[in-house]
């Protein structure tokens, strides 16, 4: 009787601890639970609302392949929140970031190599990517993973590729269309006519397209310059973040060693210590001003709004007529005066006449004179405005008093961008901002005599 | 009418008055409230698709109003044929500029916006609204005018236009210096010279089944706002009128129960065919 109460005990404990174990596993398996510990709401949310969310986190997250799935790993994590909780001054080991081993992504079901290597991505308007040059011809030292790429950095995706991690590969010390730069590399060659006015193609002429000119062998730098901005450098001051160690230690400036530690067994994140690189088309002027952006923060800025001609409130659209060729500031500035000792380039009608017909000469003349003329009513207008709202000062509420000085600051801001840019960078819209400005100014005149 | 040029300040006030004046001077076509608010009259054509009968009058008058060139037309009446025998139907559709208003928001018709001298003019003032006169420019009435002796002969005007509306007159000569030997630009003007003296557009006078009609929007008593509130012509500016997807706010409204707008095909690749030559 006793044995079998015994054996009747021992089988329930058996079977309750049976339970508790797989009932512990399943618990602690699913997503929800690893934020009981790990700081990962932002991350979870992505997961939650992403393509992904039907895989747990425990599927792609582990250490190493023995681990996958297993319980020891969880009491390891039960480890980890006890060093967490215990130490707060001194960390010894190195703060590693979650990692996704590619053999989670590319298992049969999911991502099979064999599937990705030579199909094709669009990634954007004309560039072409293919997954099988990049698991093979790496940068010396370097390892692609999976998560070198697909990394999480914006909010809203849990694995994305931001274009930034293919600029620093492709344009960190190299020279522009060199090598891993080369355009044709990434970029197939736009098919758009380069003559827009063109409308019909005379037997016997060759319309130039962006073909002709590759078939001549003309450089696509030629025309497409200023497209990479930064230079990729490490921010050593963020080493601290893993590192507790201030002192930078002197195989730093090993560039092999450095990804293999960092990104091989570490799935470090290209921006974890590099500065982005930038890769787009600028505004077509601020190459140009860029130059003198050390000393002269944001010059000319009057001159490039005029050009821009962009639509404001009651005013429209009116880009500069140079605008759609992208003529920046050296296209008519190329009459060079000396003035006090240095070399001034000043806007020449020359300039006008190389490119359109003789019959142009005068027209910048032309607009300088009318524009001037404008300016010069518009100012005796300001003033007149000005002298209403002194004299109205004490006569009216002060409501009115106060919409009639918004009024004349309005309108002096459109009179102030016309008088300091210089009105010539684009007539038509200069003439607008002055005519806003003077209705501006007369309004409020108007509407003080009432 | 109440147009004015402003020269100074003290003229621009001058103005004010004189146009308060004219207004209630000129009756007829001008609008009974225009003392009401600020608005000035917003000038609109209706033109009746059931009873234009293709006579071509129209055509006639304008080419009498301003001596149009030959082979230009500002305004023309379109033969248009749908289906196969038997089952065949015909119908007029006359044509004009349409004075667009504008995209909403933007309030600047294609014309006007490419227009490199749509401000090159003089700032005047109508009623209380203030603009300014260019090659190329909006009265704040609706009417696009021009204003051939600040035209460069860019002629970008004639590319923006989706309706092929404008076309190059030959009578016309440019005056900017440098530019005497190019030809200026031609288009309906909504009779602008008419209207101003209080009498309807030439095409609209001679009109026999009156199929045309001009008037003022803004104003509730004239028969263009009469008809658009019959068949709420503004309110379907889809389907009254002319390539709305152009977003160009066309102010020639049709009434058009056979929908036949909606199947009229515009040549677009040849616009400026549509104004030339009557009979196709």
């Amino acid at each position: 009787m006793k044995l079998k109460i015994l054996l009747l005990t021992i089988i329930s404990v058996f079977a309750l601890v049976i339970a508790a174990v797989f009932t512990t596993d399943y618990y602690t398996s699913q997503p929800s639970f690893c934020g009981a510990c790990h700081m990962m709401k932002k991350y979870y949310n992505t997961w939650e609302s992403g393509k992904h969310n039907e895989v747990k986190c425990i599927e792609c997250h582990y250490a190493a392949p023995t681990e996958k799935y297993s319980l020891g790993s969880k009491f390891k994590g039960l480890g980890q929140l006890y060093t967490y909780m215990s130490t707060y001054t001194k960390h010894t080991t190195v703060r590693k970031p979650s990692s996704v081993n590619d053999l989670s992504c590319m298992t049969m079901d999911c991502h099979p190599r064999a599937k990705l290597d030579d199909k094709k991505y669009a990634f954007g308007e004309r560039t072409l990517f293919v997954h099988k040059t990049h698991f093979e011809n790496t940068i010396e030292g370097q390892t692609l993973h999976c998560a070198t790429c697909h990394q999480h950095l914006s909010a809203g995706k849990h694995l994305e590729v931001p274009k930034q991690a293919c600029f620093l590969c492709h344009f960190m010390n190299t020279e522009f269309n060199q090598d891993r730069a080369k355009c044709s590399l990434c970029h197939t060659i736009p098919t758009k006519p380069l003559q827009r006015q063109k409308k019909e193609v005379k037997p016997g002429e060759k319309p130039v397209t962006h073909q002709s000119l590759a078939e001549a062998k003309v450089d696509c730098q030629s025309c497409h310059y200023e497209l990479v901005f930064g230079n990729g450098e490490i921010k050593e001051e963020e080493c601290v973040n893993c590192h507790d160690v201030p002192e930078i230690s002197s195989s730093a400036d090993d560039m092999e060693l450095m990804h293999q530690k960092h990104v091989g067994e570490q799935n470090a994140r290209c921006f974890d210590c590099h500065r982005p690189i930038r890769h787009e088309q600028l505004e077509f002027l601020d190459p140009i001003r860029e130059a003198c952006f050390i000393c002269h923060p944001n010059h000319h800025n009057n001159q490039k709004l005029l050009l821009l001609g962009k639509e404001r409130q009651e005013i429209m659209n009116v880009p500069g007529l140079m605008y759609d060729v992208k003529t920046n500031c050296i296209g008519c500035h190329i009459e060079e005066r000396l003035i006090g000792g240095e070399k001034v380039l000043h806007g020449s009608a020359e300039a006008c006449v190389a490119c359109h017909t003789e019959k142009y000469y005068g027209m910048p003349q032309e607009w300088k004179n009318k524009i001037k003329e404008e300016l010069e009513y518009a100012l005796e207008i300001e003033k007149d405005a000005e002298q209403a709202i002194k004299a109205a000062e004490n006569m009216v509420s002060m409501e009115k008093l106060n919409e009639a000085k918004g009024m004349l600051r309005k309108g002096q801001k459109y009179l102030r961008l016309v008088e300091y840019g210089g009105g010539v960078h684009n007539y038509k819209y200069s003439i607008v901002l002055l005519d806003d400005a003077m209705n501006n100014f007369e309004d409020l005149i108007d509407m003080l005599k009432e | 009418m109440s147009n004015k040029e402003i020269k100074s300040r003290r003229d621009a006030l001058k103005t004010g008055a004189a146009v308060v004046a004219t207004v209630v001077a000129t009756a007829g076509l001008l609008p009974k409230n225009a003392l009401a608010a600020s608005d000035n009259p917003r000038w609109a054509m209706v033109v009746d698709l059931r009873k234009c009968t293709g006579c071509r009058a129209c055509t006639i008058a304008c080419k009498a109003e301003y001596g149009v060139a030959l082979g230009r037309f500002n305004t023309v009446v379109k033969n248009v044929e749908f289906n196969k025998f038997p089952d065949t139907e015909k119908h007029f559709v006359p044509r004009l500029c349409n004075n667009c208003a504008g995209e909403q928001g933007k309030d600047v018709p294609p014309c006007v916006e490419k227009c490199p001298q749509a401000k090159a003019g003089k700032r005047m003032k109508l009623g209380k609204e203030r603009y300014r006169t260019g090659a190329t420019y909006k009265r704040p009435d609706g009417m696009i005018l021009m204003d051939m002796s600040l035209c460069i002969g860019c002629y970008k005007c004639i590319d923006a236009c989706p309706y092929g509306v404008r076309s190059i007159d030959p009578f016309v000569k440019l005056t900017l210096p440098n530019r005497e030997k190019d030809l200026g630009v031609g288009k309906c003007t909504f009779c602008a010279h008419r209207v101003d003296q209080g009498i309807v557009p030439a095409c609209v006078n001679t009109c026999e089944g009156r199929a045309r009609v001009f008037g003022d929007l803004n104003n509730p008593d004239s028969p263009v706002a009469k008809l658009d509130k019959e068949f709420n012509l503004t309110g379907t500016k889809n389907k009254s009128t002319m390539l709305p997807g152009e977003k160009t706010d066309p102010h020639v409204f049709y009434i058009d129960p056979d929908n036949i707008l909606a199947r009229y095909k515009l040549n677009k690749e040849n616009k400026q065919q549509e104004f030339i030559g009557t009979f196709e």
